[in-house]
């Protein structure tokens, strides 16, 4: 499970105790040595999640989609299960883009994000 | 509990309908929570009155609410968590996920392996769907179940604020060999606990035949000896394990006496499931639903379809059928629903009795509402036009 996820997990953990236990080295950093500054990115929520859990479009300090969702994630802890299946991967039936393309590692969204990336989280069409 | 609500769980929402006064068989619709929002399962909980309404959101996962008694605001329970999926399983699901990046060809995918060598591919432990949620006995305040897809049973003993997946059940090297009935994954839609014990309950699974525990999940077993499943080879045919009983019911008055809608048929045991015997039935022994008379163990009624490659009514004739003998005999009733050609179908939780044995109810995909005050006999047709219901109960 990603750095990101398991954080997500720790900050579920202490409200519901279904949630999956913690993985060892939970606190272990996904990015020990990487001093450079983190970049700050705008993360956007399509109105259909939003329906459900109002979300504005925020700024997030991140180097990961993984990191600049669980920023979101903290804020509103009931997003996770929205977002990511019970495994921590993105739900089978959502997309996320970044500047415009789909990530490419959808069970650990670790996906890296550029200063004023633009990381957009959408639903794909379908049912009637 | 006194029966005079009916909860209606639909594709677009759950409908709350309210008996309309003296005329008993009249309703009105009292309430139309999560607007249109698949509601898979809902549940009265007759100790305590509150309602709880599983969702299945899609794009956004199943979501769980509860309305406590007298409280006019749902609010968000915990839902059930599957727990980490070992590493191997979860690298086959991941080769079949849909959204890969459009550089990327699909050749360059893993094809799980097919030699026989592999155990079948896992699906991804994560909850598709609440089939079915249950109260524990009146002796286990706060005490949940829930059946979900793929094949989870989960137990709650605070209200819905925490789950967790029963294990033994899980951990069964059979239930590696279940498979999709009505969805893709195995599921679990039917959860029994006895009103003598319990910590007996009995589930039962498409496709997984129906298992039983004494000791409130402790330990398991199979006991669904003696139904037949008709759509495996022969030498399988008989196998518990590979069964699929739409939909389990007991009398509750006479536990040891049960009804099930299989798959292939209709199926009854009087010794408490460790043997189950076919029964024919007319028009058909075919459909999804049942339910079963809480005082009289040999009366049962039936929602019936063609056959599993024809799932409309027989001859386009809507009938509710009943039999009072155990099922010898089986009585159509016909009085009050759809003329011919009707193709309306009802779904596994689409048929409920009320706690008196002569009311009542009925939803189809097609979006039909019907009560009975007379035992099944004749129907009132309460809307024509709902959504899709899967789920009918008395609350």
């Amino acid at each position: 499970m990603h750095a990101a996820a398991k954080r997500a997990v720790a900050m579920f953990a202490s409200r519901n105790q279904s949630a999956p236990p913690l993985p060892r080295h939970s606190t272990k950093l996904k990015h020990p040595i990487d001093r450079r500054p983190h970049p700050m990115a705008h993360l956007f929520f399509a109105a259909s999640i939003q329906r459900h859990i109002p979300l504005p479009e925020r700024d997030v300090t991140a180097c990961s989609v993984d990191e600049a969702l669980s920023v979101a994630f903290a804020e509103e802890p009931r997003l996770r299960g929205y977002i990511l299946d019970d495994q921590g991967g993105l739900r089978r039936h959502l997309a996320v883009f970044v500047d415009g393309k789909p990530v490419r590692d959808r069970r650990r969204l670790s996906d890296p994000v550029e200063t004023d990336s633009r990381i957009y989280v959408v639903q794909a069409l379908s049912g009637g | 509990m006194n029966d005079d609500r009916l909860l209606i769980g639909t594709r677009k929402g759950l409908f709350v309908f309210e008996a309309d006064g003296a005329a008993s068989n009249r309703w009105k619709q009292s309430a139309h929570h999560f607007i249109g929002e698949p509601v898979s399962s809902a549940l009265a909980d007759p100790r305590d009155g509150s309602l709880y309404a599983a969702l299945n959101l899609g794009h956004f996962g199943v979501k769980l609410h509860r309305l406590p008694a007298g409280a006019t605001e749902w609010h968000p329970c915990a839902t059930p968590v599957y727990p980490p999926q070992p590493e191997a399983d979860a690298e086959v699901q991941a080769a079949a996920e849909p959204f890969t990046n459009a550089d990327e060809s699909p050749d360059s995918l893993t094809e799980p392996s097919t030699n026989g060598a592999t155990p079948a591919p896992e699906p991804l432990w994560s909850l598709e769907q609440i089939w079915t949620l249950e109260a524990g006995g009146p002796d286990q305040p706060g005490i949940l179940w829930a059946g979900t897809i793929p094949g989870g049973l989960f137990r709650s003993d605070d209200h819905g604020e925490t789950w967790t997946l029963n294990r033994p059940l899980w951990d069964r090297p059979e239930r590696r060999e279940w498979m999709g009935g009505g969805y893709d994954h195995a599921g679990i839609h039917s959860v029994l606990v006895d009103p003598r014990d319990s910590r007996h309950v009995t589930v039962a699974v498409s496709s997984g035949g129906v298992w039983q525990t004494n000791d409130s999940g402790a330990t398991w077993r199979q006991t669904a000896y003696g139904m037949q499943a008709d759509y495996m080879p022969p030498e399988r045919r008989e196998e518990p394990n590979v069964q699929d009983p739409h939909r389990v019911m007991h009398c509750k008055a006479a536990p040891d006496s049960l009804w099930t809608q299989h798959h292939c048929g209709i199926f009854r045991s009087t010794d408490g499931g460790e043997h189950w015997t076919r029964i024919e039935a007319q028009p058909s022994s075919f459909g999804f639903a049942v339910a079963a008379h809480p005082h009289e163990p040999d009366t049962a009624w039936f929602a019936p379809a063609v056959k599993d490659a024809f799932r409309i009514p027989v001859d386009g004739r809507f009938v509710v059928t009943r039999t009072r003998d155990g099922g010898r005999t089986f009585e159509q009733f016909a009085d009050g629903l759809p003329p011919v050609p009707a193709y309306d179908l009802v779904y596994r939780h689409g048929l409920a009795v009320d706690s008196t044995g002569t009311r009542l109810a009925m939803g189809s995909t097609t979006g039909g509402l019907w009560t009975s005050v007379d035992s099944g006999e004749s129907w009132h047709e309460v809307s024509a036009h709902l959504p899709p219901i899967y789920h009918v109960s008395f609350a």
